[in-house]
């Protein structure tokens, strides 16, 4: 599961399927069930190894006992822990992990930490905007890290 | 003062004029004609005025059987006034025309003491005994015997005294040189009742105007003082003023806070007088100097002022004027114009304490002014004070109920997320021929739509500041066909799209008029059937850039079309609702303008117009503010 730096493929969109084994793991947090359950089926689908939780705590307990996902695709607004503060651990522990605010309110944009985040998605009706972001940014990464290699 | 019983002067006098012991015819007519005298001499004091007073004297002193003088003139003078005014005239005989208007004349003669010291009249002031001179050294009364049938060859001056001093002069003319002493004598003592009368009636007269004026400005302070109503208190000031001066009418005028003019704001008119009422703004000019001047004024007669046209009025026209202050503040001037009839029998001139009547009316009044002034502006600010509450109510009502459904739409946004991603991925399991199919995708569709309308519903309530930057409308259009192209052609609608070359590019939020070209084309498809068209169209129209949206199908009823842009409105195709009243919004910001019609097959028609002029000033001024717009402009522009 835990393979790193891997190039995700939409499942849908043509980008090819990549092996089992080569899958980006996305830790996903949603604390809300039927999202969660939604977003966890669609990044599968689009290719990528998910590790869900619903909660801040949760998460950087993920965190804290040895996951080093490719990527978080943080919740903000939620009870205890907010994705925020999440997003402000993970980069100071885990810099080499993408982040990717995932938020129904655009304020929190406004938010420092939001800023060094590697994107910012409005949750919506509309179809793949997460997927379609998560690939841009774990694109962006493995570019960046080939050029420093 | 101490109060002295009346010389038994009389008596003494009278003594040696009576025959005593004569029988015979002469003595008894003569005896007849000295009771007469005493009888009417006494009937003088049961005068009620001072006209009837003078009228009864001089009766006495003309008639033929008695006196016999050809002509009889009473001259009086004012306490504290350096004057002697003609009074009144009479003459023995019929009265004809000629005659009847000397009196008028009369009693318009004013002579200054300081100017007529030398005039035998002016001096009898001061003699203690009656004066007797050849008529010609007295040139004052050389029009007046000029009238009379007979003029007079002498002429007897005698001064009339009150309790302590003169108020007036007698004068008497007699055709014959020869003098009867005994009758002499008489004149001296008919003098000294008539001045000592003259002297009660003023005396009278000066108290019931002290107590009918104290009366009446205790009422007025009353009524002055608990008025609120601005024009009631001026309006009373008027009427008490004419009460307390004596005068036939009374003005107040005011300053408006706003200008530095008069303004007549209250008049109270005691006796009628056409002419005064045709001089009231000349008059006005007479209390915009006292205003100026910031002290009273008084004029003994305004007719001696060439400029106010006066000339004509029938008598003298005295004008007292007082500025209105309060706290050194002149709000305005009150003045008394012409003495009122009764009043100026007695005194034709206001006097000084007549002026310091108005002046204590006036400072009340002022007082009152200034209060209900403070009153009024105080009820202003207070009304001014509760609407901005009011207002400021409403906008946090606005800005909360913005708050609240801008929270309510983020709210929304995680279970419509659910709805619609499930609904999708249902549809997607679907074989392209289930009968489910088409349902699941309507939930996705109704999903997504339904998050629009919440955000539409921010955009109204919260609208964010725009974010400009040069585009072109046809890459807009093309995204916004975009995205919708799939519905349309679900729907069986044909498209037709038409794009002139020629048109700059323009300074915009591409977003929002993105939004707004979509919930046009949302609104179009929602009004179309299978087989109708929907056409896209730009073209340059001078300086403006014309896109137009239409769609064939039924034409929309007047009052749909005019409704459609209002928020809310109901009547509107499907989805217009609010879209429509944003997208006139967003237009509007533009500075342009959005219209709708139907003509023809096209059922409806928008026409959104957006001026290329405005635009580029605009674009200059933000070019101006930073380089960077100009050079993120310029790779926009670019990558069109």
């Amino acid at each position: 599961m835990n393979v790193n730096h891997a190039r995700a493929a939409h499942a849908d969109g043509g980008w090819g399927d990549v092996p089992e084994t080569n899958r980006a793991v996305v830790l996903l947090l949603e604390d809300d069930e039927s999202l969660r359950e939604l977003y966890t089926v669609e990044l599968e689908e689009a290719g990528y190894a998910v590790e869900a939780t619903g909660s801040g705590e949760e998460t950087l307990e993920r965190l804290g006992g040895g996951l080093k996902p490719d990527a978080l695709v943080l919740d903000i607004k939620l009870e205890g822990i907010d994705g925020i503060e999440v997003a402000r651990r993970a980069l100071t522990h885990h810099p080499e992990t993408a982040i990717i605010l995932h938020s129904a309110y655009e304020m929190y944009k406004r938010d420092f930490a939001a800023w060094c985040a590697d994107a910012y998605v409005v949750k919506s009706t509309r179809q793949g905007a997460l997927t379609r972001t998560l690939a841009e940014v774990l694109g962006r990464r493995a570019a960046g890290e080939e050029k420093a290699g | 003062m101490t109060r002295r019983q009346p010389e038994p002067y009389g008596e003494k006098h009278l003594q040696p004029a009576m025959p005593v012991g004569s029988e015979d015819t002469k003595e008894l007519a003569e005896r007849d004609r000295a009771l007469s005298i005493q009888r009417m001499t006494l009937a003088m004091h049961e005068a009620l005025d001072s006209d009837e007073l003078s009228r009864r004297a001089l009766d006495l002193l003309t008639d033929p059987d008695l006196f016999g003088y050809t002509v009889g003139l009473i001259f009086v003078k004012e306490a504290g006034c350096a004057e002697l005014r003609g009074e009144a005239v009479g003459v023995s005989g019929p009265e004809g025309s000629e005659l009847r208007a000397l009196r008028q004349r009369f009693g318009e003669i004013r002579i200054p003491l300081e100017l007529g010291a030398e005039y035998p009249l002016v001096k009898t002031l001061r003699a203690k005994r009656p004066v007797i001179i050849p008529a010609e050294e007295e040139p004052l009364f050389q029009d007046v015997f000029g009238a009379l049938p007979v003029p007079p060859e002498h002429l007897i001056l005698t001064r009339l005294t009150g309790r302590s001093e003169a108020n007036g002069v007698l004068v008497l003319g007699c055709a014959e040189a020869g003098h009867d002493p005994a009758d002499l004598a008489r004149v001296e003592l008919l003098a000294r009742h008539l001045g000592l009368a003259r002297g009660r009636l003023l005396v009278q007269a000066a108290y019931t105007d002290q107590q009918s004026g104290l009366a009446a400005f205790q009422d007025a302070t009353e009524t002055i003082l608990s008025s609120t109503n601005l024009a009631d208190v001026l309006l009373l000031t008027a009427r008490v003023s004419t009460q307390l001066a004596g005068a036939s009418r009374a003005m107040v005028w005011t300053y408006e806070e706003s200008s530095r003019e008069l303004t007549l704001a209250g008049q109270y008119v005691a006796e009628p007088s056409e002419v005064l009422d045709g001089a009231i703004s000349r008059l006005q000019n007479l209390a915009q100097n006292c205003a100026r001047q910031g002290g009273g004024i008084s004029y003994p007669d305004v007719r001696e002022a060439e400029e106010m046209n006066l000339a004509s009025f029938p008598h003298p026209l005295p004008m007292v004027a007082i500025p209105l202050t309060a706290f050194g503040e002149i709000l305005g001037v009150l003045a008394a114009v012409d003495r009122e009839s009764s009043a100026r029998s007695l005194r034709p001139t206001f006097a000084q304490s007549d002026e310091d009547m108005l002046r204590l009316i006036g400072s009340l009044a002022a007082l009152t002014i200034k209060t209900v002034r403070l009153q009024e502006s105080r009820r202003d600010v207070e009304k001014h004070l509760a609407e901005n509450q009011r207002a400021l109510v409403e906008t946090e009502r606005m800005a909360s109920l913005g708050e609240l459904s801008a929270k309510l739409v983020q709210d929304l946004r995680n279970p419509l997320s659910a709805i619609a991603g499930f609904a999708r991925r249902i549809e997607r399991s679907l074989p392209k021929d289930h009968a489910s199919k088409e349902d699941a995708s309507i939930v996705c569709r109704e999903a997504q739509r339904l998050e629009e309308v919440l955000a539409q519903q921010i955009q109204v309530a919260r609208p964010r500041p725009p974010r400009l930057a040069m585009r072109q409308i046809t890459q807009i259009l093309h995204q916004s066909v975009t995205l919708l192209r799939e519905e349309m052609m679900s729907r069986g609608v044909f498209l037709e799209e038409t794009y002139a070359p020629q048109v700059p590019d323009l300074l915009l939020d591409g977003d929002r008029v993105q939004q707004v070209v979509l919930n046009i084309l949302r609104s179009c498809i929602d009004s179309v059937s299978d087989g109708d068209t929907i056409r896209i169209e730009t073209l340059r129209e001078g300086d403006r850039v014309l896109l137009e949206i239409a769609n064939t199908g039924d034409q929309l009823p007047g009052e749909i079309l005019s409704q459609l842009f209002v928020p809310f409105a109901t009547s509107g195709p499907a989805g217009a609702g609010l879209g429509l009243a944003v997208a006139q919004q967003v237009i509007r910001e533009h500075g342009g303008e959005i219209s709708v019609r139907s003509e023809g097959e096209w059922g409806t028609i928008y026409t959104i117009s957006l001026p290329i002029q405005a635009n580029q000033e605009r674009r200059r001024g933000a070019d101006r503010r930073t380089g960077k717009d100009r050079r993120r402009s310029g790779r926009g522009r670019n990558a069109a």
